[in-house]
């Protein structure tokens, strides 16, 4: 319902703000600020005919491959950091240093030590997604309440079975949300890195920068836009099919 | 008391504060409990009631003696013949009432036709059929203490431990419970351990009353209660049950006062 009588007014932001962009574009000329209009055609060129898709895919299969091992080493990290106080203890003073850390700061490092091939885009977003990943999971398992493990215990539960039917299902809303934040850390850290070593979507983004218009940067970067968003939604949807107890108990609130 | 289910034998419990002093809650605490016998322990709360049933479930460990069941050492060792209903029912808010009533018997190996089976069964019987696939945030407390006790009986234990199950309730509901609890216990009949503040509460259901002390707590008297099975809401207001509820409010008062001083 509320959602509903929201839908004129989240059209009427949208509507407004890209006529706003039209005639700011009209006024500026499209070597400065493409409008929307010129950014539509020229997107719909570059999707069609031009390099945009080839390279665009060719980024994602790379950025998947750091961002699941991001995933596959912090999930476990933040969740045994969460359990164990030792864990705790050593892990902490490095995973806050490094969350706060640019990755952009990294990368004159990690050209060192990787080279400027996939080994080097690959630690880049590892790097950006995994610490934020690590940290969310961490929360989730702070939070596991003692009292759903001692009724776990008291059914006579093993250790393998609390895992399995305690620690996994409550730590499962917060794997998805780290989930969720790490990849959108990825996805910007990828373009990153690549403009730095000119390769992939961020190459791309960088040469048609050179161009005499905006209009292909700038649809360039709504499709970048786009993918992200399409992304978050994709895991967010997961979440809400495999964890309905999550999100009805938050509206409940 | 010839045949005992379950046998208390000297049980000790000190906690350490965060300060780490030492804070005794159970001395030397001994008490048989025969086959089918419901019995309540009822004291002030923080005297040490729910430490006690955790120790005798497992899930807190003894300083000293031991618990027996039909003879048997299960001291420490959740899961042996022990159902256990939590104070506020803490279902698991990821699985439906129907997948909650089913955890015990999912822990113990058994497949999921006859776990639904012996689940739905319960969930009948407790009233809450159409609720089977509610998560418990969409639950009212009442009905999720319901489940929680439906839960409890599922794994058929030797031996039913509830703390406080219907502390959190409204009177209505707790008195609705009470009555619930009681036809479900003479369906099925358990060794019940029963713990509760209310004195009304205890003195309706249970077969015999154990009056506990402040902490740390220890058996300040027991009381046989006479009530004949199956209990009618009318005993409340026998001069008999009036009688034993001044005399047990009485001797509570008692026990608090050096406290108060
Ligand atoms: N795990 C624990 N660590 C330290 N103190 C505890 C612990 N569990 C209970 N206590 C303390 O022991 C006392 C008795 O608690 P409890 O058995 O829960 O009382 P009751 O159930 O009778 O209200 C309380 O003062 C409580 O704070
Ligand atoms: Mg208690």
């Amino acid at each position: 319902m509320e959602r509903q009588a929201l839908l004129p007014w989240r059209l009427a932001g949208i509507v407004g703000t890209l006529v706003l962009w039209e005639i700011a574009g009209r006024t500026l000329g499209d070597e400065r600020l493409a409008a929307p209009t010129l950014v539509a055609v020229a997107a719909w060129d570059l999707i069609a005919h031009g390099p945009l898709v080839t390279e665009l895919l060719g980024s994602l299969r790379q950025l998947l491959v750091g961002y699941g091992l991001a995933c596959l080493v912090g999930m476990p990290l933040g969740a045994a950091m969460g359990r164990s106080r030792r864990c705790d203890v050593i892990v902490h003073p490095w995973l806050s240093m490094l969350v706060v850390t640019s990755a952009a700061a990294l990368v004159p490092l990690f050209l060192v030590l990787f080279g400027s091939g996939l080994m080097f885009r690959m630690a880049i977003v590892f790097m950006a997604s995994v610490w934020f990943i690590t940290l969310t999971t961490y929360e989730g398992a702070k939070r596991i309440e003692a009292r759903h493990l001692d009724v776990a215990r008291s059914f006579g539960a093993s250790p393998m079975q609390r895992f399995r039917y305690v620690l996994l299902p409550a730590l499962y809303p917060y794997l998805l949300a780290g989930a969720r934040i790490g990849l959108i850390h990825a996805l910007r850290a990828m373009v990153m890195a690549e403009m730095f070593v000119l390769v992939g979507y961020g190459a791309l983004i960088h040469q048609t920068g050179l161009d005499l218009s905006t209009a292909p940067l700038l649809a360039l970067l709504v499709v970048l836009m786009t993918v992200s968003l399409g992304a978050n939604a994709v895991l967010q949807r997961i979440g809400r099919v495999c964890a309905p107890w999550y999100e009805n108990r938050r509206r409940a609130r | 008391m010839p045949h005992s289910k379950l046998i208390i034998e000297d049980i000790s419990k000190t906690f350490r504060r965060d300060d780490g002093t030492q804070m005794p809650v159970l001395l030397n605490q001994s008490m048989e409990v025969a086959d089918r016998e419901f019995v309540a322990l009822l004291g002030p709360s923080g005297c040490g009631k729910s430490t006690l049933l955790r120790i005798i479930n497992g899930l807190v460990a003894t300083d000293t003696g031991r618990v027996l069941l039909n003879g048997k050492d299960i001291t420490g060792r959740p899961g042996e013949g022990c159902g256990m209903v939590f104070q506020s029912s803490d279902l698991l808010p990821w699985r439906t009432a129907l997948g909650n009533v089913e955890f015990g018997l999912e822990v113990q190996g058994v497949g999921k036709a006859d776990r639904q089976r012996v689940s739905r069964d319960l969930l009948r019987r407790v009233g809450l059929t159409e609720f089977e696939h509610a998560y418990p945030h969409q639950l009212s407390g009442g009905m999720q203490q319901r489940v929680g006790i439906a839960r409890a009986f599922a794994i058929n234990p030797e031996v039913l431990l509830m703390d406080e199950p219907f502390g959190a309730l409204d009177v209505q509901t707790r008195d609705d419970m009470q009555v619930e609890l009681l036809r479900l216990w003479e369906d099925n009949q358990k060794t019940v351990l029963f713990v509760t503040h209310g004195i009304e509460e205890a003195l309706y259901l249970a077969d015999r009353v154990m009056v506990f002390s402040p902490r740390p707590a220890r058996v300040l008297k027991v009381f046989d209660i006479p009530f004949p099975r199956p209990r009618r809401e009318e005993i409340k207001t026998e001069p008999l049950f009036l009688e034993m509820r001044r005399e047990i409010g009485g001797l509570l008062r008692a026990s608090r006062e050096p406290a108060l001083a």
